[in-house]
């Protein structure tokens, strides 16, 4: 083998290394993309619905409306809460950075079920899990008030609850 | 989401694989047997008894991510007329059911009658 032969097998290696760098770096977990017809990031402004597609554990606003039910909900593990950081690629993480979410709150008859978890940013700007929060108090008053159905609210929150804050809250937070 | 029978009883079964994204699979014959165990040991309590009277598992999520020894493996998930309720199921050297976390754990199941 000569010179010439010899560097164009170096070139030809290092160009199979680097598609294999870029193969292996975009089959990571619930890589982020825009969602249709949005602006938003799913896996980050949004959960990922093949991971977290939403799990209702009751429907029965009898239980949900009374004052301090979530208080007889149960908690989720820690060691749940850690997979699904890992599902979602989040490997390091401040504390206060993140809270793991129930997407479809357990105010609003969402179960603990890692169908129905995601982490959520408190610190992003302009959407971040205080938001969510006024949608989700925002859901539970029409639902315990008889505006819309439970089912109306679980369902709407569980699709894309950025368009269900704009629908049921009013305008984004700009900031 | 499946069913399978678990205690003579039509049971939801769903596989979430270690992506975290639901398969299609059916919990194998060991997670059954498992799941055997603490359907078992959680019914058997006074405590269960008192809280969810006739309560049934109507449920089982299993995490495949984790190991049969953490807390959070087997989500189970019981119904009664009354009311719906989650617990999660694990396998513990000593057996335990703490009833405020919803956890309850069952030593090996090799270790209990078939």
């Amino acid at each position: 083998m000569n010179q010439s032969q010899a560097r164009w097998i170096g070139v030809v290696l290092l160009v199979l290394a680097g598609v294999l760098i870029l193969w292996l770096s975009r089959s990571r977990p619930a890589p982020p993309v825009s969602a249709p017809g949005g602006k938003w990031v799913i896996g980050k402004d949004l959960p990922d619905p093949r991971l977290t597609p939403g799990d209702v554990l009751t429907t029965d606003t009898r239980k949900i409306c009374v004052p301090g039910y979530t208080k007889t909900v149960r908690n989720v593990p820690q060691a749940l809460k850690e997979q699904v950081y890992k599902e979602y690629g989040i490997t390091v993480r401040k504390p206060g950075e993140y809270e793991v979410d129930h997407l479809i709150s357990l105010e609003l008859g969402g179960s603990n079920s890692t169908r129905n978890l995601w982490p959520q940013s408190y610190v992003t700007k302009p959407l971040n899990a205080h938001v969510k929060d006024t949608l989700e108090n925002t859901l539970h008053d029409l639902a315990c008030s008889g505006k819309i159905s439970i089912q109306e609210a679980q369902k709407t929150i569980a699709e894309n609850w950025i368009a269900a804050y704009q629908k049921y809250v009013g305008p984004l937070p700009t900031r | 989401m499946r069913t399978q029978r678990i205690n003579e009883q039509e049971v939801q079964t769903v596989v979430i694989t270690p992506a975290g994204t639901e398969s299609a699979e059916r919990l194998t014959p060991q997670e059954v047997r498992v799941v055997e165990e603490l359907d078992k040991a959680l019914r058997g309590s006074l405590e269960f008894q008192r809280a969810y009277p006739g309560a049934k598992l109507i449920r089982v999520d299993s995490m495949r991510a984790l190991s049969d020894h953490q807390p959070g493996r087997y989500y189970l998930r019981y119904e009664n007329q009354e009311t719906t309720t989650e617990f999660w199921g694990y396998l513990s050297q000593h057996p335990r059911l703490d009833f405020k976390q919803g956890l309850v754990g069952i030593s090996h199941p090799t270790d209990a009658p078939a």
